[in-house]
């Protein structure tokens, strides 16, 4: 498999504040891949820096094998970016957007393009200044989608859309990843992330903490345990196991990927009732970077 | 009114540079012309016919207003700049409303304020009540430095005459806002066309009948001279402008009870779903953006070059005589020798610096676009940097070089029809021509800044305002000659009274166009800025 985004020690700062640290990442031809990390950690300079828009300070970018910064023009034909707060211009109206920016990037294709006003169910006649902020992204949801292109670029694409265009956005991007597209999707809605995302990258203070499948990042997570036990010792003793709560019978354990074997046959012998094991979810994976930010 | 102490402070402190900066530019005119009066207009028999001449002249009439009175300093001056003032201060209150209520409500800070506790309309009333009150300073400021000038009585005629032409125009802009639901439009509408409209119906009015009559007491910008002003005030004329001031505004709560937060009276219109066929690059949507002002700049270029133009046919009688003033025109022409090639040149300098400001207002766009999150959106197409700067540089340069030519072109077609001197044209639109580097070194310069310093682009409007200050001004006070060529225009020469200067032509347009080059290189290697 080749890469569509191929980072390597990226670094980028503003004045003293450090936005990227060293980031490296790579996403396959093929992938959606899911770009998570709390507010300012880096996620939209990423995307920039692989746009062009910003020149990084060292550190190696690889687009659709080219170079984002000397081959901007030329890449741009083959990928779309939706920005995560757009702003359009207020006296054109949404649809004439939709033509500009399509056109702009080498064409767009019209019966897609009405396919899509109708689906995302937006009014192209309307000025830009009079949308609401979850109508102007899909003017640009929109412009972005009409277009036949490699990779899309999308930060926090879903931020002001209801449920019911959020769904009309999942399903689109699956047709897209079926067709071969690559996406980089980066947002803060997990259950978007849970239903469309091959791979997860989580970014923090400029740096990539975690990457990897969703299963193999859950592994590297406790699984919760419950059941309910005469004498819990026989598992709080064991190694990779922590022992939380322990009400009405009821005893809840943190129990390491690992260790899960020997907590199963633990329970089991001490015949114990009532026994849930829950994978960690994406929530919990994702709070414990903000909690380990916390408390740094 | 609950909150209404609140929302008036907030107001005020959102919007007191801009009254304040509107507000030292305005109440300066007057008195700054009074001063110069005695140097302007020479005591005795000669000064009284030149005075007449003013005042007989139509053209001078249409552009400055009814000649009520001008054989006193105060008087003169009333008619000088005072109407002009009074429309100043009308679009200073005009624009002020709309900022704090229409601009405000767009921007969804409105709503915060009303989700307080706080009546409904005191967004409007605030709005309202802190425009009518800066122009009851501008005026009184007026008044109180024109009283101490030059007598008191009509210094506060003046003053209250100005001040209230404002207030009824921060009603006029009320009534404005709650009809159009976009704060671009309502601007549009209070200022472009029903202040704008005003001013140019007082001006075919003033310029049609040396007495007024009836049409020009239907001209509300004319209610100001008409309470004449050191002239045998009379004060009851003053009555109107606060009278329509009071219908407006009741009509303008009126109107805001009618209507949704957020909406306007009137349904914003629908556009195409579908872009034009030129709307497919950062060329067509460049011209799409700015063509509403390249249109506009044309057309108050082309008549104010012909209307300015045809003022010179009378300005051999106007000045027989008049030393003082022949000299001044000269120092402004650029010390040209003949009365009429000086006064050509001074026009010409005044318009450089004019039709310099319309490519910066062009090339500011570039800026803009980037600062509101636009230009990344394009640049993320396969528009590259170089395609994108030049789709708003090359109309930024184009649009005041060709104004400038055509000035040159169109200021002396009255004269050359009245001398049968088809050739005048020729001279003036080369001497336009020779001025046309100092309008390369400005956007140059402003070029620069966005590729290399974007965010002090404002200087760029520094230094245009410098370059009005030195030609308009300057040239009226005893100033050493160095600082008169501190400007972009400063070493060219002024045809045909001066000889070409190849040398300072080609510096100064080669300062510019290396400017202007860098400029483009520093954007294309420059980190673009989102929202």
């Amino acid at each position: 498999m080749t890469s569509a985004i191929d980072i390597a020690g990226l670094t980028k700062r503003f004045g003293a504040t450090v936005a990227l640290d060293d980031l490296t990442m790579q996403v396959r031809t093929g992938q959606v891949h899911g770009f998570l990390g709390p507010n300012g950690a880096g996620k939209s300079t990423t995307i920039r820096v692989l746009l062009g828009l910003l020149r990084a300070d060292s550190g190696t970018a690889v687009l659709l094998g080219g170079d984002p910064w000397r081959d901007a023009a030329a890449l741009h034909r083959r990928l779309a970016y939706v920005p995560g707060d757009v702003n359009l211009w207020p006296n054109l109206t949404g649809g004439e957007a939709i033509d500009i920016i399509g056109r702009a990037r080498g064409g767009l294709d019209k019966r897609r393009r009405d396919d899509l006003i109708a689906r995302f169910d937006l009014d192209p006649r309307k000025k830009g200044r009079t949308y609401s902020k979850g109508n102007r992204q899909k003017v640009a949801l929109i412009a972005a989608l009409a277009s036949d292109v490699e990779l899309l670029l999308l930060d926090e694409p879903t931020s002001g859309l209801d449920p019911l265009m959020e769904r009309t956005f999942t399903d689109y991007i699956r047709t897209e990843r079926d067709a071969g597209c690559t996406v980089l999707l980066s947002s803060h809605i997990l259950s978007e992330v849970e239903a469309l995302c091959d791979v997860v990258s989580i970014i923090k203070s400029g740096r990539i903490v975690q990457t990897g499948t969703l299963d193999e990042l859950r592994h590297l997570h406790r699984t919760v345990v419950v059941a309910e036990l005469a004498d819990p010792s026989v598992v709080s003793g064991l190694p990779g196991v922590s022992e939380r709560t322990r009400s009405d019978g009821r005893t809840t354990w943190h129990v390491a990927d690992e260790a899960m074997p020997a907590v199963l046959a633990a329970l089991a012998r001490a015949g114990a009732r009532g026994v849930t094991a829950t994978p960690p979810s994406l929530e919990e994976l994702f709070l414990a970077q903000y909690a380990e930010r916390a408390s740094a | 009114m609950t909150g209404f102490g609140t929302a008036l402070r907030l107001a005020l402190r959102r919007n007191l540079v801009f009254y304040l900066c509107w507000i030292a530019g305005l109440a300066m005119l007057l008195p700054a012309t009074v001063t110069k009066y005695h140097d302007l207009v020479p005591d005795g028999p000669s000064g009284a016919v030149m005075l007449a001449q003013l005042a007989a002249n139509p053209t001078m009439r249409a552009i400055l207003g009814p000649a009520i009175d001008l054989t006193t300093a105060g008087g003169f001056t009333f008619w000088r700049v005072g109407t002009f003032t009074a429309a100043g201060a009308a679009m200073m209150a005009a624009l002020g409303v709309i900022r704090a209520t229409r601009d405000e409500e767009e921007n969804g800070r409105v709503e915060l304020i009303r989700s307080g506790a706080v009546s409904r309309a005191v967004p409007l009333a605030a709005g309202l009540a802190l425009a009518v009150a800066a122009s009851l300073f501008c005026g009184a400021v007026i008044g109180a430095s024109m009283a101490a000038l030059a007598g008191v009585a009509g210094g506060w005629a003046s003053g209250l005459g100005i001040g209230l032409t404002g207030a009824m125009f921060a009603a006029v802009a009320a009534v404005v806002a709650q009809v159009f639901e976009s704060s671009r439009t309502a601007r549009a509408w209070s200022v472009g066309v029903l202040l704008g409209g005003l001013y140019l119906a007082r001006a075919l009015v003033d310029g049609s009948r040396t007495e007024p009559d009836a049409w020009t007491w239907a001209m509300p910008l004319d209610w100001a001279a008409l309470a004449r002003p050191y002239a045998g005030e009379r004060w009851w004329v003053l009555a109107l402008p606060a009278a329509v001031t009071i219908v407006l505004s009741a009509l303008a709560f009126r109107l805001e009870a009618l209507r949704d937060h957020g909406a306007g009276l009137r349904q914003p219109s629908l556009g195409a779903a579908d872009a034009a066929p030129y709307l497919r690059d950062a060329r067509g949507l460049s011209w799409r953006l700015q063509r509403g002002g390249i249109v506009g700049w044309t057309i108050a270029i082309v008549v104010s070059a012909l209307s300015m133009g045809s003022l010179s046919l009378s300005m051999g009688s106007l000045l027989e005589g008049q030393d003082a003033l022949a000299e001044m025109l000269r120092r402004l022409g650029g010390g040209a020798g003949a009365l009429q090639a000086a006064f050509f040149a001074a026009m010409l300098s005044i318009m450089a610096t004019v039709v310099t400001l319309s490519g910066v207002l062009v090339l500011g766009r570039l800026r803009q676009e980037e600062t509101a999150g636009r230009a990344e959106v394009m640049l993320a197409t396969a528009t590259s940097r170089w395609a994108y700067a030049l789709s708003t540089l090359v109309p930024a340069v184009l649009l005041p070089a060709g104004l400038l030519v055509a000035t040159g072109a169109l200021l002396p077609i009255a004269q050359a029809q009245h001398d049968g001197s088809p050739d005048l044209i020729g001279t003036y639109t080369q001497a336009a021509c020779a001025l046309l580097p100092g309008v390369v070194l400005v956007l140059g310069l402003a070029m620069f800044l966005i590729g290399w310093l974007p965010r002090w682009f404002g200087l760029s409007w520094a230094v245009v305002g410098w370059t009005i200050v030195v030609s308009w001004l300057l040239p009226l006070f005893d100033v050493p000659d160095w600082l008169l060529k501190l400007q972009p225009w400063g070493h060219l020469p002024h045809l045909p009274a001066d000889e070409m200067t190849w040398g300072a032509f080609s510096v100064t347009l080669a300062a510019g166009a290396v400017l202007l080059v860098l400029g483009a290189v520093g954007y294309r290697r420059r980190d673009i800025y989102g929202r």
